[in-house]
This record gives C-alpha cells, sequence and structure tokens, in this order.
C-alpha cells in the first residue's frame, strides 16, 4: 500500500472518465449520424423508384434487372460507413490524457485531480445521453437490416436462380431472415450498451460517495 | 484563500505537497521551500502557520524548516485514508462501440 498504488489507481480512474467522454460524443452526434443513415436509405429507395418508374432497365430481362439492380445495395452500405466513420472521427477529437504531465507529479497531484474532478458533470450527460446510446444501436439496427435484406435476398435468389432457374421463388423468406438476423444483432448490441451503461452508473455511484467523503475530510 | 477559510479548511492536496517536499528535502527555508512546492510565499506561510499549530512542521532558530514525526505519520495516514477509499472502486471496461 503505496504512494505508488494511489496513483496507479487515480490513472485507472481518468482513463475510465476519458472513456465516459466519447460515450457524450455519441449522444450529441446522433441525429447527425440518423440523417446520414436515413438519407443513403432514402436516396437508394428513390434509385430503386426511378429505375422502376423510367424502366432504365427495361432492355434487360427478368433475371438481368435483378442482378443490375442489386448495386444500389451499395448507396445505404456507404451511407453506415460514413456514419460510423463520422462518429469515429468526432471521438477522436475528444481531448484525452490531459492530466497525465500532473499525475506524473505524484500522490499530492494524485490528491489534486480527486479533489477538482468535476464528477456530477461527467457523469449527469452520460446519464442523459444513455437513451441516444440507445438509440445509435436502434438505428444502426435499422440499416443493417434494410442491407441485409438486399444481400440476402441477392444470395437467395442466386440460389434459386442456379438450382430451379427461377428468381423471387422464395417469396418474403429475405425479408424474414433480415428481420431475425437483426433481432439476433440487436439483442447482442444492446444488452451489451445496457450492460455497460450499468456498470457506469455504478461507478457514478461510487464516485458519489468517493467525493462525499473528500468534501468532508480533514486533517 | 484567507487565513480564515484556511484555518477551518486547507486544501489537502497543498499540504500534502509541502510534506512530500520536506519528506525528500528534510530541512529547507520557506522561500526554497516555496519554489519546490510551486506555492506562491504568501500562500505557503498561510499554509505554514496552520501546519505548525498542528505540529506537523517545526522551523529552527536558522529559519529551515523540517517536518515533525507526526507531520510524516499524517501524511502516511492520508495516503492510506484516500488509498482505502479509491481502492474499492471497481472500474468498469468501457469501450464505446460505434
Amino acid at each position: 500500500m503505496t504512494e505508488e498504488n494511489v496513483v496507479s489507481k487515480v490513472a485507472e480512474l481518468m482513463e475510465t472518465l476519458d472513456e465516459i467522454k466519447k460515450y457524450n460524443v455519441l449522444e450529441k452526434y446522433l441525429k447527425k449520424f440518423t440523417i446520414i443513415v436515413i438519407s443513403s436509405i432514402a436516396i437508394c429507395i428513390a434509385v430503386n423508384l426511378t429505375i422502376s418508374f423510367f424502366g432504365l432497365l427495361s432492355a434487360f430481362n427478368e433475371f438481368e434487372r435483378f442482378f443490375l439492380n442489386f448495386p444500389i445495395v451499395l448507396i445505404p452500405s456507404v451511407g453506415v460507413l460514413v456514419g460510423i466513420l463520422f462518429v469515429r472521427s468526432k471521438m477522436k477529437e475528444v481531448k484525452t490524457g490531459e492530466w497525465k504531465k500532473e499525475l506524473s507529479k505524484g500522490f499530492p497531484s494524485a490528491l489534486k485531480l480527486l479533489s477538482e474532478l468535476d464528477w456530477d458533470n461527467s457523469f449527469d450527460v452520460v446519464s442523459s445521453g444513455r437513451l441516444g446510446y440507445a438509440m445509435y444501436s436502434l438505428v444502426k439496427g435499422a440499416a443493417y437490416g434494410f442491407i441485409f435484406f438486399f444481400i440476402i435476398g441477392f444470395v437467395l435468389n442466386l440460389i434459386t436462380y442456379l438450382v430451379l432457374h427461377r428468381i423471387g421463388a422464395l417469396g418474403y423468406a429475405s425479408f424474414h431472415f433480415s428481420f431475425l438476423s437483426i433481432i439476433v444483432y440487436l439483442r447482442y448490441d444492446l444488452s451489451k450498451r445496457f450492460n455497460e451503461i450499468r456498470a457506469i452508473d455504478k461507478l457514478q455511484c461510487e464516485l458519489r460517495r468517493l467525493s462525499d467523503e473528500l468534501r468532508s475530510a480533514e486533517l | 484563500m484567507n487565513s480564515e477559510a484556511l484555518s477551518s479548511k486547507p486544501d489537502l492536496y497543498v499540504v500534502a505537497r509541502i510534506i512530500k517536499a520536506l519528506k525528500k528535502k528534510n530541512k529547507v527555508n520557506k522561500t526554497a521551500l516555496a519554489t519546490c512546492t510551486e506555492l506562491s510565499y504568501d500562500k505557503l506561510v498561510k499554509y505554514f502557520d496552520w501546519m505548525s499549530k498542528k505540529g506537523f512542521v517545526v522551523v529552527d532558530d536558522n529559519g529551515s524548516v523540517s517536518l515533525t514525526e507526526e507531520g510524516a505519520e499524517v501524511y502516511d495516514e492520508l495516503v492510506q485514508w484516500i488509498l482505502k477509499h479509491v481502492g474499492q472502486l471497481k472500474f468498469p471496461r468501457l469501450r464505446a462501440s460505434t
């Protein structure tokens, strides 16, 4: 039990708080992420309708039309990718490790960091942002569902085309499969996110108690 | 921070900085102590007076300041107290996923 133990424990705490700042970024940029993803899906639908309405692929037969139409799935795929990269770039902008120089001075600096930390501010944003963190997963899940629908549809139709020389033989199977995939994905992703939020809540309670102890401490 | 406020509730980390510097330097005058603790001289004097009243530090006839046994014990207790509280914290492995 030495000063070094305190310093390393405080470093661990500060690293955790740095990570928590990134959760706030997700909440802050959720709207922009949603706009990017929904726009790409809307563009994809619009392109599909335009092709059908103007009969742009009418010169081709049913099979060729189906396979030529498939590349429009790239539009929502790029939309999701751009959205994720946008959020990641904002996360990278979060300043972390600013405390390292101060903490390198040893135990008194660890004490200073503990005394001066704005616990409530750090955690309140997370508390208000929990819905955003879950919503992010739902928006991403919906977009993945849309992309899966195209991809699974393509694969199933390719199989039926090769085996039965027909497309559309499996009816709504691609919709059901994509729906099932998204349920599985969301179950995993949402439970992971809720576990993280619960862990943050628990840490918040412990830090509030520590903060009260520090404020009331006297020599 | 005025002296009344200091006498009622000093900043623990300032006290810790002074004690740590004294542990390292053994005997030192107030000006040198202010420099190595990065405190203004006035602030150091206020803290020094408070710590002197508590019996944590003493000043000899040459004006050199040194740490008392009680001061060293208080520092160790402070380390243990902080470690006790901070040591209880369990940090979740977080990684905000996109």
